[in-house]
């Protein structure tokens, strides 16, 4: 006690990114990182769309602002899920995703090309939960075609409220920004173990040393030395 | 006839893991190929106005989309970087053709994960560039191209839309899927070959714990008659009186004895693990064998004051006698070497067609878990513990006894209760119907074969030289002896002799080998005179050189009478 009180904790800026993911197997452990970087990061983002909506004076955009925000509390606290199993966060962030995106384009419409982060959204929800859980996987790609397609069926294209420009150019490269992550993690995660395999091969010895070969050896040592001197 | 093209053309003689990417591009080309034929199909019997323009476009790029395959034989990456802009271009008329409101452009966002499998982060430039590419089309479809071109009706449009959505995150799951499982299988193979690694590290640990035991063993088992030979021999200088000189020249003979069981253990292993021991199988009775026993360890029980019993036995088996007759020693050896009260029982009981020949002690027995690992080589119970004082042998006899077993195919059983002892059993064939023959004896040796012979002597070393042929004067030989070819030749024609015998050293002065002054012998006097080899190299190879080479190889120190009964036995021929 006086210890921690002679020497207090600092205070940290940025959270801890292991945060609630030290229980678990590094293979899960890593998955549950990266939910907590994206999930973190989402709060963010959220926190400043909430932040510019409540900026704005246009009629309904406090409300807005107050669900951005609501969303936004709900997605930093995602992480707080690990202690209950490995899915959970990552399924909770994917729905929290899916909702918020829903809401967004029920609102703005399709000509922002938001929709396109459903398939960002499915494939980046795979590397959340593990290829192991294909059952889930196929899920939410089916729940993400569902909302595309309702969303295609429900919204039209521009509900009136007009589109920041070249919203949907920084949507698209937004959703291929994610891609790139995606497939860069697995394409780095292919050469890193190709690599650690390889130094591993060429740093250990093809067989083992074999404790005959020295038996021989010392038996001519033998020969060499106490034969003569017993003779 | 195959009706399917098979997944691997154009795969072979890629790694395996360019070759899966490549097998999934041909799968993916194929599909390609078939929905573009079916399109096409149903497009041209569609009347409405336009339709024939995406019918036509379907049929130009569904064989395109075929011969996919054929690329692979330009590099790994050839078909993709190919096949990619013709399938942005086929996309791109699609799109042109039926309007956005068709979701035809999804397919770009999709196929951008195909960009990194393809071509991977070795080749960053390429990925980007097609990923960047179609990124670029998405854009421009969107500004560029009208939500509906009026080709399709709504209804078909509405089915387009939800076969492009539903094909298109299917895409995108099976690229990050095939990504992502190749990440998880190089993955689980750094593990595996973690693992392998540390298994080699345990084992090699091991091994080391059994070497250095091993080496204060023979250390210890090697310095011990050493010892006693120096006090022999200092005492044998100054000592007199006949009867006290014999007594030495005895203690000296089991001291030398002794060494020479050790090296003779170690040669063993060495010629098991060489290959050349080549069994002999004969029926014998096992009497002999029974008889051998008891007469080898009589004694030794006897001093230890523990029983030795030999159960009688008529039957007759199928083995090869004499390593039979190594692996039953060993046994009982090994029975009364670890015994200390109570005793040891050798005797046979038939199983059908087979003979078990068991072994009992009332030892310290062997616990479970170490029962397997006895028969290792330089193993021995409770090595870790072991103090000097207990230390006993180099712990090979079992290991012999395991290779012999399987050398001869007879399984060597051990059953064991820690406390209470072992039996250690060898299962050989049985020869029911041999009960009453009598066993037909080698007629004995009526003279003396190495009388009068000349028997070539070749060494480098001077006083093994001179030993040796003091040694075959004495038999009654008649001797040439040299350090070479040349010096051995003057001495023959000195006296005057046909050579009936050459022995001779394995490694010769100046690089020569015995096997090639051998060699250059037999060629001067045109005949094949009978030789044998003596080396000090026990290394597995020289015994099989010599093998190959067709001559018997003994290991230095020789005893004398095995000595004379090999050179008896060469001159009998």
């Amino acid at each position: 006690l006086i210890a921690n009180i002679a020497e207090p904790r600092p205070l940290r800026l940025l959270p801890e990114i292991r945060f609630g993911t030290e229980r678990y197997p590094e293979k899960v452990a890593r998955r549950l990182r990266a939910v907590n970087i994206s999930t973190w990061s989402g709060a963010a983002i959220l926190a400043w769309f909430a932040l510019l909506r409540l900026l704005d004076p246009a009629p309904g955009m406090r409300t807005r602002s107050f669900v951005a925000l609501g969303f936004a509390v709900a997605m930093a606290l995602v992480p707080l899920l690990h202690r209950f199993n490995s899915l959970a966060a990552p399924l909770a962030f994917l729905a929290l995703g899916y909702v918020y995106l829903f809401r967004t384009i029920y609102q703005h419409g399709m000509a922002r090309g938001s929709y396109l982060f459903y398939f960002s959204a499915t494939a980046f929800g795979i590397l959340l939960v593990g290829t192991e859980h294909v059952l889930i996987a196929l899920t939410l790609g089916a729940v993400a075609t569902a909302l595309i397609i309702v969303l295609h069926l429900i919204v039209p294209y521009s509900t009136g409220l007009l589109p920041p420009p070249g919203a949907f150019i920084v949507n698209v490269m937004a959703n291929s920004a994610i891609l790139f992550g995606v497939f860069f993690y697995a394409m780095r995660q292919i050469i890193r173990s190709e690599a650690a395999t390889e130094t591993l091969r060429v740093h250990t010895p093809v067989q083992p040393m074999r404790l005959r070969a020295m038996v021989n050896q010392l038996l001519q040592s033998y020969e060499r030395t106490i034969a003569p001197a017993a003779e | 006839v195959r009706f399917l093209p098979s997944p691997s053309y154009g795969t072979a003689g890629y790694p395996e893991r360019i070759a899966r990417r490549l097998r999934a591009l041909n799968i993916a080309a194929w599909i390609a190929s078939a929905l573009g034929v079916g399109f096409a199909v149903v497009q041209f019997l569609d009347a409405t106005p336009g339709v024939w323009k995406s019918a036509l476009s379907n049929a130009i790029f569904a064989p395109i989309f075929a011969a996919v395959p054929l690329l692979h034989r330009f590099g790994p990456t050839a078909a993709a970087a190919i096949i990619l802009p013709v399938a942005y271009l086929y996309l791109s008329i699609g799109l042109w053709l039926s309007g956005t409101d068709t979701g035809i452009q999804f397919y770009f966002l999709a196929s951008t994960g195909l960009t990194f499998l393809f071509f991977g982060i070795e080749r960053m430039f390429l990925s980007a560039l097609y990923a960047g590419l179609a990124l670029a089309l998405i854009i421009f479809a969107e500004i560029l191209v009208p939500h509906d071109t009026g080709l399709v009706t709504p209804a078909v449009k509405f089915g387009t839309f939800l076969a492009v959505v539903t094909g298109a995150i299917l895409l995108l799951m099976a690229t990050v899927f095939f990504a992502l499982r190749e990440a998880a299988q190089a993955e689980q193979k750094l593990v595996h070959e973690k693992e392998q690694v540390q298994a080699q590290s345990r084992q090699l640990e091991i091994a080391n714990k059994y070497k250095s035991h091993f080496l204060a063993s023979a250390s210890h088992d090697l310095r011990q008659p050493l010892h006693a030979l120096n006090l022999f021999v200092a005492q044998l200088r100054t000592e007199t009186s006949p009867a006290e000189r014999d007594r030495l020249t005895g203690r000296i003979d089991a001291a030398v004895g002794s060494m020479s069981e050790l090296f003779e253990s170690l040669l063993d292993m060495t010629k098991l693990e060489a290959g050349i021991l080549q069994p002999s199988v004969a029926e014998f009775p096992v009497s002999r064998l029974l008889e051998r026993v008891e007469t080898t360890f009589a004694e030794a029980a006897r001093k230890k004051g523990l029983g030795l019993s030999v159960v009688r036995s008529d039957a007759w088996v199928a083995s090869d006698p004499i390593l039979l007759e190594r692996i039953l020693l060993n046994l009982v050896s090994n029975a009364v070497r670890y015994t200390e009260h109570g005793g040891v029982l050798v005797g046979c009981r038939c199983r059908g067609d087979r003979l078990r020949i068991d072994v009992y002690d009332t030892g310290p027995g062997i616990p479970e878990d170490q029962q397997s690992r006895v028969f290792g080589e330089y193993y021995q119970l409770g090595a870790a513990e072991m103090d000097r004082r207990s230390t006993t042998g180099l712990g090979l006899g079992l290991a012999i006894v395991e290779r012999l077993g399987r050398l001869l195919g007879h399984p060597v059983e051990l059953r064991s209760r820690p406390g209470r002892g072992s039996r250690f059993s060898i299962i050989v064939p049985y020869l029911a119907g041999r009960r009453d023959v009598a066993e037909v004896v080698a007629s004995p040796i009526t003279a003396d074969p190495a009388r009068g012979k000349l028997v070539v002597i070749i060494d480098d070393d001077p006083l093994v030289l001179e030993g040796m042929s003091g040694l075959l004067r004495s038999w009654g030989c008649a001797v040439a002896s040299g350090d070479n070819a040349g010096s051995a030749l003057s001495k023959i024609e000195a006296a005057q002799q046909q050579p009936a015998l050459i022995v001779s050293d394995y490694r010769l002065a100046n690089g020569e080998s015995g096997i090639d002054t051998i060699r250059q012998l037999r060629e001067r006097f045109d005949r094949t005179i009978p030789a044998l080899l003596i080396s000090g190299d026990t290394a597995p190879d020289r015994l099989r050189e010599a093998d190959q080479a067709g001559f018997r190889l003994l290991h230095k120190p020789v005893a004398p009478m095995r000595l004379r009964a090999l050179v008896n036995q060469l001159l009998m021929r």
